[in-house]
């Protein structure tokens, strides 16, 4: 009984970031009004930039949690760290997929290797990296041991290769920027910020609940293991 | 009279240098890496001759296209030894006999790439002359900032090759993790390196990119001590 | 205008790959149930070690 009622709660929130997103979606296509230079596809901006800060917020995340699962060796870190990662694999993906369908008409090209897009790429590369070595181990505790090592090497080095990346070439379209007069118009910030807030209170609930099916699926194996072994002692 | 009770475990310099030594010592009883590595990036070198000729080369010219197929050769042929660097401990276990001795991890960790390092520096010794020849350019006039830079940012990519390599090592079906840890991961590295040297082949002196310089360099001292933090829970059981 | 076409498609890819990402929830939370009931049923079966 416990279950239903917390599925229903779950199925509730959904319902309610999903009625929030479509609001963004009105926002984006009703009230922000079109961009001087690119015209109507820059709109794709709203949802692309949200969904690249998510994905690096949730490397940070699954940073914290690799460096608490190492410090601790409790469970819930390593689900939270395996959440983090797929999350971050996901935004990671959005990313690199919306990018280039923004990039060609705007800049037409489908891809540059420029600062951003090379980041994003690498990012996802060593992500599915520590998503493979969690499938790939002997064990559920080498898993997460090896991919919460990885996973601190993967994150420290992003910065690293953004800024090699940046110096190296420089061509994204910088919206905000320091020293810059805001080029952004009211409607367009609002629209912005609100997009925004949806993707973050978006991930936060799937982060809860990618978590919560990890730290379950942990206890059920492990329930699984004790009751076959009672069933070969009695 | 007194003697110590046990045998007092060796400091963390002399035990990486044991463990460096012995693989080293063992690689050169059979040349195994070596001969692997020579010959794969021979092959390489030359296909890279098909794709680019010697007017290709002269015409884009040399220090925009052999800095690219240097490192890239480099990469790939390094990745041989890295693998083979902890293979040959997983055939009898060894691996479990290291960490069960009194040698401290990060020690481990250290002997292991200087070792690898090594390896991959006698490689390039053999290669530079090589590409030297294949794709018409003056080594001599470059050797000592090119020894530099090829130093530098080898020892970054031995350190990293070596980590990831007992990462892959300790997974079931690692080879492919390797590589695919090891590239992006060391990427600002290899851009580092590719500015360098043709930087150093164009004739510029290496201050005009002391920025890279400095990028390898601290990346390098950056990842040995995230290495050797968590190099323990790599190899533990 | 052909810019549409990416817009739309800019779009969709979210909305899409979120939805996806949400089935491929849903679908363990309820292979996580089953496997719950499974395990409760065997356990009121089996006798408790002594």
């Amino acid at each position: 009984m416990a279950k239903r009622s917390s599925h229903a709660a779950t199925a509730l929130l959904l319902a309610i970031v999903g009625v929030l997103m479509l609001g963004a979606n009105f926002m984006v296509f009703v009230y922000a009004p079109d961009e001087k230079v690119m015209g109507a596809v820059q709109r794709i901006f709203y949802f692309h930039v949200p969904a690249a800060i998510v994905a690096f917020t949730s490397t940070f995340v699954m940073l914290g949690a690799s460096i608490g699962y190492l410090w601790t060796r409790s469970r819930i870190w390593d689900c939270l760290a395996r959440a983090a990662t797929e999350l971050a694999l996901l935004f990671c993906l959005l990313v690199l997929i919306t990018g280039p369908i923004w990039a060609k008409p705007a800049w037409g090209v489908w891809w540059t290797w420029e600062a951003r897009l090379t980041t994003t790429l690498l990012l996802g590369l060593l992500l599915a990296a520590c998503v493979m070595v969690r499938s790939y181990a002997d064990s559920a505790e080498q898993g997460a041991r090896l991919a919460s090592v990885l996973g601190i090497v993967a994150a420290l080095d992003v910065p690293i290769i953004y800024k090699a990346v940046d110096w190296w070439r420089g061509q994204h379209p910088v919206v905000f920027g320091p020293g810059k007069k805001d080029p952004l118009a009211p409607e367009m910030r609002a629209t912005f910020l609100f997009c925004l807030l949806v993707f973050l209170l978006l991930y936060t609930l799937l982060l809860v609940l990618r978590t919560r099916i990890a730290c379950h699926e942990e206890r059920a194996r492990d329930a699984a293991e004790t009751v076959a072994a009672r069933g070969e002692a009695g | 009279m007194s003697r110590p009770a046990r045998p007092v475990s060796p400091g963390f310099l002399r035990s990486s240098w044991i463990v460096a030594s012995k693989d080293l010592r063992l690689e050169g009883r059979t040349l195994d890496a070596i001969s692997a590595m020579a010959v794969f990036s021979l092959i390489v070198l030359t296909v890279f001759n098909f794709a680019f000729d010697l007017t290709t080369v002269r015409s884009v010219g040399v220090s925009k296209l052999v800095p690219g197929v240097l490192w890239t050769t480099f990469a790939f042929a390094a990745i041989i030894a890295f693998a083979r660097s902890f293979q040959t401990e997983k055939f009898r276990d060894s691996l479990s006999a290291l960490v069960l001795s009194p040698v401290d991890r990060g020690a481990l960790f250290a002997g292991k790439a200087l070792a690898n390092f090594v390896l991959v520096l006698v490689l390039q010794a053999a290669l530079l002359p090589l590409s030297a020849i294949f794709f018409d350019y003056d080594l001599l006039a470059v050797a000592a900032p090119l020894l530099f830079v090829v130093v530098l940012h080898t020892l970054g990519i031995a350190e990293l090759g070596t980590f990831f390599a007992a990462v892959a090592v300790r997974v079931g079906r690692g080879e492919a993790l390797l590589a695919t840890l090891l590239f992006p991961v060391s990427s600002p590295l290899v851009i580092s390196a590719v500015k360098c040297t043709s930087a150093v082949l164009e004739g510029k002196p290496l201050a005009s990119v002391q920025q890279w310089l400095l990028v390898a360099a601290g990346f390098d001292v950056l990842y040995f001590l995230v290495a050797l933090v968590t190099f323990e829970y790599v190899v533990e059981d | 205008m052909k810019s549409y076409a990416f817009l739309f498609w800019g779009y969709n890819v979210v909305w899409i790959g979120i939805a996806v990402y949400v089935a491929i929830l849903v679908w363990r939370v309820r292979r996580l149930d089953g496997r719950l009931d499974r395990l409760e049923q065997r356990l009121s079966r089996e006798p408790e070690p002594r």
